[in-house]
C-alpha cells in the first residue's frame, strides 16, 4: 500500500521531468539529462560551500583525536539545514494536500497515508542535511586519517541523519497544524513565526565562523558539554568516527524517535486532515460591495492568492522582506563599511570601479531569490477553467502575474539599491545607472520566471508545494538570476582596461532592457498561446 | 442564441466530438444527453472556449468564439460539473471578482447578490472563505456568480448535481425565467426525468456522434425518455 502511495506521490513531482504536462509526450532523453546536470552542478556548488564551512572547524580538529568533535559540530549544522530547509512544507505537505480527503475515503489506514507523506519530507531532508554532511565527510577523509568503519559509518549517517532531522520537522509541522486551526489569519502567522525562525537561522549563519572558532578553542569543554546535555550528538560524532557501539546507540534513538513521532501524529492525522478549521464565522454585510475595473480585479486576484499561502509567500518572496532587513543593517552599520572600504580602495584602487556591481550583485541576488511569478501559473491549478471562461485577454492574466511580482519587489530592492549606493559612496550618475540596472532585472525576472512557469506548467499537483519549491522552475530561475550580474561584473574585470565603468554600465541597462522587453514580448505572443493552449 | 456546427474534436487519434451540429434558439432549455464519455463536456467546453476544437464553427448571438472569443464570453455563462473555485477567496470577494471582470455596476451586482444568495439561502455564508464551503455550496455559489451579469446564454454541466433538492426546484425555476425573458439554456444532465420535464429541445449524442435532436416531442414520442435514450444507446 504505501508502495502504491509513494509511486502516486512521487509520479506527482517528477512526472513534468519525464513528460510534457500539455502533450503528455515522454520529453526528449537531452532534456531530461539537461535538467539532473543543472541539479547536479547545483548540489556541487552546496557541497562546495559546505566544504569550505567544514575547513573552519576541520583544520583544527580532523587530525587530532577530537575528530568526532567535528562531526558532532558539522552534525548539528546538517541537521539545522535540513531542518530549516524542511520544516515550512512539512505542514502543507502532510496536512494540506489536496487528495488527503478523498485517499481516507479509500480504505487505506491513516496511518499507511501518514507514512507515505513521511517518505517526501525525508527525501527533502535527506538533500538539505546531505549537501553539509557529505561536505563534512569528504573534507574528513580528504585530509584526516579515517579508519574503514569510520568511512563506512560516514556514508550509513548521511542516510541516518535525516530520519532524525524528519523527526524534528514533522514535530514542528504537526505544533503548526495544532496551532492554526485555532488562527483566523493563519498565513500571517504561520509566516511571522517562521520568519523568527528564520531571522534565529540567519542570525546563528552570520555568526558561524566566530561560534566555530570559539568551539575550537574549547574544544575539550565543548565535548564535556556535548557528552553530558547533548549525548545524542556525542555518539552521533563518535559514530562517525567509527565507534561501533556510538553507531548501534545513534541509529537506535533515531528510529525509536521516528516510530515514537509517527505514533504521536498518527493519532491526531485523520482528525487535523478532516476538521474544517478556522475561527469564529464571518457575517456578511451586505453593500460593502467595491467596483474595480477589470485589471484591478485580476492583480487583487493574484495578491490574494499570494496572501493566502504562507507557503507561496514564504518560498517565493523571503527576499521582499531581507531586502529592508539588509538595507537597515547596512545603515547601521556604516562606520564598519566605510572603514572596510578605505581600507580595500586604498590598497587595490581598482576596487573602486566594482563598487556599482557590489552593489548589482547584492540586489539582484536577493530579488532572484523571489520566485513570485515563477508558480503563478501552475497554482491556478483546477481552478483554471475560471479564468479560462471569463472575458479576460490571456494577456491580461499573465500581465498581473508579472505585476504583483513587479510591485512586491520593486520598492525594496530600489530602497536597498539607493543605501548601498550612497554607503558606497557612488557619483550620481553611477546611482542612477545602477539603479536603472536593478529596476529593469527586477521587471526581467518578473517575465522570466512567468515565462518558465508557462513553459514547464504542472497544473495536477495535489499539495500546493509541488509547484511552489519541488519543482525545477525556481531552481532554474534562481540560477539564471544569479549569473547574470556575476556576469556583468566579470566582464567588467575583463574589459576594465578598455572601457570605462559609467560607458559599461550603459551597455548592462541596454543588455537588461533587451533581455526584459524580450521576455515581455514573448510573454505577449508566445505566452499568450501557451496559456490558451494549457 | 449558440449554433454549432460541424464541430469535431479530437484528442490524439481518439474523435471526441465528430461533426457535431446543433442550433438552440432564444427561449429555449436544451438539454444535452448521452453515456459518460459520449462527449457532453467536450462539447460543452469547446462552446465556452476552454476547449480549442480541430474543425467547425461555433456562435454565441452570431458571434464566431475563434474570431471574438472575449465578446461570446462576455454574453455567456459557464456552471461545470465540478464546481473548482477560487478556495483562498471568501464567498462575496468572489462574487465581486467575477462582477469586476463583467463590469457590473455596484447597485446591478449588489441586487443580484441579494436577490441570488437569499433565494439559494447562502448569504449568511457569503463572508466565509470557499475552501470552507461544501460541495453543495461551492455549485450554489458557482449558480450565483454564473447570473451575476445577466447572461444571455448559460452553459451548465451537470448543474443538479450536488444540490439538495429544495436549491434544484429553485435552479429550475430561473432556468425557466432566463428563457422567458429571451435567454438559453444547454445543459448536460444523465438525470433524464429532469431533462424530460425542464427541457424544450434535447440532443443525445454517442460515441461523439449526434444521433437525434429535436423537440422533446419529436424525440421521444409516447415513449418515455429514458425507454428511447436506451434503445438508442443499444
Amino acid at each position: 500500500m504505501v508502495k502504491v502511495l509513494l509511486k502516486k506521490q512521487f509520479m506527482e513531482l517528477f512526472k513534468s521531468y519525464f513528460v510534457n504536462q500539455k502533450t503528455g509526450n515522454a520529453r526528449k532523453k537531452g532534456r531530461i539529462v539537461s535538467f539532473f546536470v543543472l541539479f547536479a552542478l547545483l548540489m556541487v556548488l552546496m557541497v562546495g560551500i559546505f566544504f569550505g564551512l567544514a575547513s573552519i572547524l576541520g583544520d583544527a580538529l580532523v587530525k587530532t583525536p577530537f575528530v568526532w568533535l567535528y562531526y558532532a559540530l558539522m552534525s548539528i549544522v546538517a541537521i539545522l539545514m535540513g531542518t530549516f530547509g524542511s520544516v515550512f512544507n512539512t505542514f502543507a505537505a502532510l496536512y494540506q494536500a489536496k487528495d488527503n480527503e478523498f485517499l481516507l475515503a479509500l480504505p487505506i489506514p491513516p496511518k499507511t497515508l501518514l507514512l507515505s507523506r513521511f517518505i517526501p519530507v525525508y527525501a527533502l531532508s535527506l538533500l538539505y542535511s546531505g549537501m553539509v554532511w557529505l561536505a563534512a565527510c569528504l573534507y574528513a577523509w580528504i585530509f584526516g586519517s579515517p579508519s574503514a568503519l569510520s568511512v563506512i559509518f560516514g556514508i550509513l549517517l548521511l542516510f541516518i541523519i535525516p530520519v532524525f532531522v524528519t523527526v524534528l520537522t514533522c514535530l514542528l509541522g504537526w505544533v503548526v497544524a495544532l496551532i492554526s486551526g485555532k488562527l483566523k489569519n493563519k498565513s500571517f502567522i504561520t509566516v511571522i513565526i517562521s520568519l523568527v525562525f528564520f531571522g534565529a537561522y540567519y542570525m546563528l549563519c552570520f555568526k558561524m565562523t566566530d561560534m566555530l572558532n570559539a568551539l575550537v578553542a574549547h574544544q575539550e569543554k565543548v565535548g564535556e558539554t556535548l557528552k553530558t546535555w547533548v549525548n545524542f550528538i556525542y555518539q552521533l560524532g563518535h559514530a562517525a568516527d567509527g565507534d561501533v557501539l556510538a553507531f548501534i546507540i545513534f541509529t537506535v534513538i533515531s528510529f525509536v524517535l521516528f516510530v515514537l513521532c509517527y505514533y504521536i501524529l498518527s493519532c491526531t492525522f485523520s482528525r487535523i486532515v478532516t476538521t474544517n478549521q478556522g475561527g469564529k464565522k464571518v457575517v456578511y454585510r451586505a453593500g460593502r460591495e467595491k467596483v474595480h475595473s477589470g485589471k484591478s480585479a485580476l492583480l487583487r486576484r493574484e495578491f490574494k492568492h499570494f496572501c493566502s499561502s504562507a507557503t507561496y509567500m514564504l518560498n517565493t518572496a523571503f527576499g521582499v522582506l531581507l531586502m529592508p532587513v539588509v538595507a537597515v543593517i547596512a545603515v547601521i552599520k556604516h562606520k564598519d563599511i566605510k572603514n572596510l572600504l578605505t581600507v580595500l580602495c586604498t590598497a587595490w584602487p581598482v576596487v573602486r570601479d566594482f563598487l556599482p556591481f557590489a552593489v548589482i550583485v547584492t540586489v539582484c541576488s536577493i530579488v532572484s531569490l523571489n520566485t513570485i511569478s515563477t508558480p503563478s501559473v501552475s497554482l491556478e491549478g483546477k481552478t483554471l477553467w475560471l479564468i479560462r471562461t471569463l472575458p479576460v485577454h490571456p494577456r491580461q492574466v499573465l500581465e498581473a502575474k508579472r505585476d504583483l511580482h513587479i510591485l512586491l519587489n520593486i520598492v525594496p530592492a530600489v530602497i536597498l539599491g539607493v543605501v548601498l549606493c550612497v554607503l558606497f559612496e557612488l557619483e550620481f550618475t553611477l546611482i542612477i545607472l545602477t539603479v536603472l540596472i536593478i529596476y529593469l532585472f527586477t521587471d526581467f525576472t518578473a517575465s522570466f520566471g512567468l515565462m518558465i512557469g508557462l513553459l514547464r506548467p504542472n497544473l495536477s499537483w495535489t499539495s500546493e508545494t509541488t509547484p511552489i519549491k519541488q519543482s525545477l522552475n525556481p531552481l532554474i530561475v534562481w540560477v539564471v538570476g544569479w549569473i547574470i550580474p556575476l556576469a556583468f561584473g566579470g566582464i567588467f574585470y575583463l574589459l576594465r582596461n578598455q572601457i570605462e565603468i559609467e560607458w559599461f554600465l550603459y551597455l548592462c541597462v541596454f543588455a537588461m532592457a533587451g533581455a526584459a522587453r524580450l521576455c515581455n514580448g514573448w510573454l505577449k505572443t508566445k505566452g499568450v498561446k501557451l496559456f490558451e493552449e494549457l | 442564441m449558440l449554433k454549432i456546427k460541424n464541430l469535431t474534436k479530437t484528442y490524439g487519434d481518439y474523435k471526441a466530438v465528430d461533426n457535431l451540429s446543433l442550433h438552440i434558439l432564444p427561449g429555449e432549455i436544451y438539454g444535452f444527453i448521452g453515456h459518460n464519455g459520449a462527449g457532453k463536456t467536450t462539447t460543452l467546453k469547446s462552446v465556452v472556449g476552454i476547449l480549442k476544437f480541430d474543425n467547425g464553427e461555433i456562435e454565441i448571438d452570431g458571434v464566431s468564439i475563434t474570431q471574438d472569443p472575449l465578446s461570446c464570453k462576455a454574453k455567456i455563462a459557464y456552471i461545470p460539473d465540478n464546481p473548482d473555485l477560487y478556495e483562498y477567496m471568501s464567498g462575496t470577494y468572489y462574487l465581486n471578482f467575477v462582477a469586476d471582470i463583467f463590469g457590473i455596476s455596484k447597485d446591478d451586482r449588489e441586487s443580484r447578490i441579494k436577490t441570488y444568495a437569499d433565494l439559494f439561502e447562502l448569504t449568511d455564508d457569503l463572508a466565509q472563505p470557499i475552501s470552507a464551503y461544501s460541495h453543495g455550496m461551492k455549485q450554489k455559489l458557482a449558480i450565483i456568480s454564473a447570473l451575476i451579469h445577466d447572461p444571455k446564454l448559460i452553459i451548465m454541466d451537470e448543474p443538479f448535481v450536488g444540490l439538495d433538492p429544495k436549491a434544484s426546484h429553485i435552479l429550475k425555476g430561473i432556468m425557466r425565467e432566463i428563457c422567458d425573458k429571451g435567454g438559453a439554456i444547454f445543459f448536460s444532465t444523465h438525470v433524464l426525468e429532469v431533462a424530460e420535464k425542464l427541457c424544450d429541445k434535447v440532443a443525445i449524442i454517442k460515441n461523439g456522434q449526434l444521433i437525434k435532436c429535436g423537440t422533446m416531442e419529436e424525440v421521444k414520442g409516447d415513449e418515455s425518455l429514458e425507454s428511447v435514450f436506451l434503445e438508442l444507446e443499444e
